[in-house]
Protein backbone atom coordinates (compact mmCIF):
# COMPACT_ATOMS: atom_id res chain seq x y z
CA UNK A 1 0.00 0.00 0.00
CA UNK A 2 2.38 2.82 -1.08
CA UNK A 3 0.71 6.47 -0.90
CA UNK A 4 1.92 8.77 -3.54
CA UNK A 5 1.10 12.64 -3.90
CA UNK A 6 2.25 14.29 -6.79
CA UNK A 7 1.99 18.18 -6.95
CA UNK A 8 2.70 20.13 -10.26
CA UNK A 9 2.43 23.84 -10.60
CA UNK A 10 2.46 26.64 -8.41
CA UNK A 11 2.07 24.97 -5.14
CA UNK A 12 1.92 26.62 -1.48
CA UNK A 13 -0.08 24.81 1.32
CA UNK A 14 0.12 21.15 2.74
CA UNK A 15 -1.70 18.13 0.95
CA UNK A 16 -2.12 15.23 3.52
CA UNK A 17 -3.42 11.97 2.50
CA UNK A 18 -4.49 9.53 4.68
CA UNK A 19 -6.00 5.87 4.76
CA UNK A 20 -8.22 4.65 7.23
CA UNK A 21 -9.30 0.88 7.52
CA UNK A 22 -12.91 -0.26 7.61
CA UNK A 23 -12.54 -0.18 11.62
CA UNK A 24 -12.44 3.32 11.21
CA UNK A 25 -8.59 3.35 11.98
CA UNK A 26 -5.85 5.37 10.35
CA UNK A 27 -3.16 2.73 8.99
CA UNK A 28 -0.97 5.04 6.90
CA UNK A 29 -0.51 9.03 6.19
CA UNK A 30 1.51 10.87 3.70
CA UNK A 31 2.24 14.58 3.83
CA UNK A 32 3.51 16.83 1.90
CA UNK A 33 4.12 20.96 2.88
CA UNK A 34 5.90 23.62 1.70
CA UNK B 1 -16.01 29.63 -21.45
CA UNK B 2 -15.75 27.73 -18.17
CA UNK B 3 -14.47 28.01 -14.91
CA UNK B 4 -12.17 24.94 -15.77
CA UNK B 5 -10.78 26.91 -18.89
CA UNK B 6 -10.57 30.12 -17.58
CA UNK B 7 -8.20 28.21 -15.10
CA UNK B 8 -6.19 26.15 -16.95
CA UNK B 9 -5.36 29.82 -19.16
CA UNK B 10 -4.50 31.12 -15.59
CA UNK B 11 -6.98 33.94 -15.43
CA UNK B 12 -7.99 32.65 -12.10
CA UNK B 13 -4.75 32.51 -10.42
CA UNK B 14 -1.69 29.95 -9.47
CA UNK B 15 -2.77 26.62 -11.19
CA UNK B 16 -2.06 23.27 -8.76
CA UNK B 17 -2.52 19.64 -9.74
CA UNK B 18 -2.51 17.37 -6.81
CA UNK B 19 -1.89 13.83 -7.97
CA UNK B 20 -2.55 10.67 -5.75
CA UNK B 21 -2.25 7.10 -5.80
CA UNK B 22 -3.52 4.72 -3.08
CA UNK B 23 -4.60 1.92 -2.55
CA UNK B 24 -7.88 2.05 -0.30
CA UNK B 25 -8.82 -0.98 1.99
CA UNK B 26 -11.48 -3.19 1.92
CA UNK B 27 -14.48 -1.10 3.12
CA UNK B 28 -12.04 1.70 4.21
CA UNK B 29 -11.46 4.74 2.91
CA UNK B 30 -8.60 7.27 1.22
CA UNK B 31 -9.01 11.12 2.75
CA UNK B 32 -7.04 13.97 1.04
CA UNK B 33 -7.05 17.52 2.51
CA UNK B 34 -5.66 20.57 0.81
CA UNK B 35 -4.40 23.49 3.11
CA UNK B 36 -3.76 26.59 1.48
CA UNK B 37 -1.18 28.89 2.80
CA UNK B 38 -2.38 31.93 4.84
CA UNK B 39 -4.61 34.54 2.93
CA UNK B 40 -5.31 32.41 -0.03
CA UNK B 41 -8.30 30.25 -0.88
CA UNK B 42 -8.01 26.66 -3.09
CA UNK B 43 -10.89 26.43 -5.32
CA UNK B 44 -11.07 23.04 -6.77
CA UNK B 45 -12.01 23.05 -10.56
CA UNK B 46 -12.14 19.75 -11.76
CA UNK B 47 -11.27 15.89 -10.67
CA UNK B 48 -10.18 12.99 -12.87
CA UNK B 49 -10.58 9.39 -11.60
CA UNK B 50 -8.31 6.98 -13.09
CA UNK B 51 -9.10 3.50 -13.81
CA UNK B 52 -11.15 2.41 -11.21
CA UNK B 53 -14.24 0.42 -10.54
CA UNK B 54 -16.85 3.34 -10.19
CA UNK B 55 -19.42 1.50 -8.88
CA UNK B 56 -17.07 0.51 -5.88
CA UNK B 57 -15.98 3.50 -5.18
CA UNK B 58 -17.59 6.46 -3.07
CA UNK B 59 -16.24 10.35 -3.89
CA UNK B 60 -17.70 13.05 -1.89
CA UNK B 61 -16.19 16.48 -0.22
CA UNK B 62 -16.70 18.48 2.44
CA UNK B 63 -15.13 21.43 4.13
CA UNK B 64 -13.51 21.72 7.77
CA UNK B 65 -15.66 24.65 8.64
CA UNK B 66 -18.53 23.96 6.12
CA UNK B 67 -19.47 20.74 8.24
CA UNK B 68 -22.39 18.72 6.68
CA UNK B 69 -23.17 21.57 4.16
CA UNK B 70 -20.30 19.46 2.25
CA UNK B 71 -17.61 20.31 0.10
CA UNK B 72 -17.63 23.43 -2.53
CA UNK B 73 -16.70 22.08 -5.77
CA UNK B 74 -17.39 25.97 -8.34
CA UNK B 75 -18.14 24.28 -11.69
CA UNK B 76 -17.13 21.04 -10.93
CA UNK B 77 -16.22 19.39 -14.39
CA UNK B 78 -16.05 15.66 -13.02
CA UNK B 79 -14.62 13.83 -15.74
CA UNK B 80 -16.20 10.45 -14.01
CA UNK B 81 -18.99 8.60 -14.40
CA UNK B 82 -19.75 9.29 -11.16
CA UNK B 83 -22.74 12.06 -9.86
CA UNK B 84 -21.38 15.37 -8.93
CA UNK B 85 -20.04 16.11 -6.22
CA UNK B 86 -22.39 17.55 -3.90
CA UNK B 87 -21.94 21.71 -3.80
CA UNK B 88 -22.82 24.36 -1.08
CA UNK B 89 -22.69 27.74 -0.41
CA UNK B 90 -19.18 27.91 1.44
CA UNK B 91 -15.37 28.52 0.23
CA UNK B 92 -13.61 26.94 2.39
CA UNK B 93 -9.80 27.23 3.46
CA UNK B 94 -9.67 23.33 4.16
CA UNK B 95 -11.14 20.76 2.07
CA UNK B 96 -11.39 16.85 2.26
CA UNK B 97 -11.96 14.96 -0.71
CA UNK B 98 -13.22 11.32 0.65
CA UNK B 99 -13.17 8.21 -1.37
CA UNK B 100 -14.41 5.14 0.17
CA UNK B 101 -14.22 1.77 -1.29
CA UNK B 102 -17.57 0.07 -1.01
CA UNK B 103 -16.25 -3.55 -1.45
CA UNK B 104 -15.28 -5.08 1.79
CA UNK B 105 -13.32 -7.84 0.62
CA UNK B 106 -11.21 -6.43 -1.85
CA UNK B 107 -8.30 -3.51 -1.82
CA UNK B 108 -8.80 -1.13 -4.69
CA UNK B 109 -6.02 0.58 -6.23
CA UNK B 110 -6.85 4.28 -7.02
CA UNK B 111 -5.02 7.38 -8.66
CA UNK B 112 -6.60 10.92 -9.43
CA UNK B 113 -6.46 14.30 -9.33
CA UNK B 114 -7.88 17.51 -8.76
CA UNK B 115 -7.37 20.59 -10.51
CA UNK B 116 -7.43 23.85 -8.49
CA UNK B 117 -6.55 27.17 -8.42
CA UNK B 118 -4.93 29.42 -5.11
CA UNK B 119 -5.94 32.60 -5.34
CA UNK B 120 -5.81 36.02 -3.25
CA UNK B 121 -8.84 35.73 -0.63
CA UNK B 122 -9.49 39.44 -2.00
CA UNK B 123 -9.71 38.25 -5.34
CA UNK B 124 -12.51 35.27 -4.86
CA UNK B 125 -15.10 38.00 -4.93
CA UNK B 126 -14.09 39.91 -8.09
CA UNK B 127 -14.01 36.29 -9.92
CA UNK B 128 -17.41 34.49 -8.36
CA UNK B 129 -19.27 37.64 -9.70
CA UNK B 130 -17.53 36.74 -13.14
CA UNK B 131 -19.08 33.49 -13.05
CA UNK B 132 -22.53 34.56 -11.07
CA UNK B 133 -21.40 32.43 -8.16
CA UNK B 134 -22.49 34.48 -4.73
CA UNK B 135 -20.91 32.67 -1.88
CA UNK B 136 -22.35 32.66 1.52
CA UNK B 137 -18.96 32.95 3.23
CA UNK B 138 -15.53 32.30 3.22
CA UNK B 139 -14.33 30.63 5.59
Amino acid sequence: MAEEIRIEGEFKGKVVVTVIDKNNKEIAKKEVKK
Amino acid sequence: MSLLHSALFGELGDITIIQVRATIPAGGKVVLSFTPPAGRIFLPVGLRLGDVEYDKIKLTAITDGGGKEGGYLLGAEWQSPLEPLPLTKAVFNKYYVILENQDATNDQDIGFSIIGVLMRKEDYKRIFEKYGIVPERVI
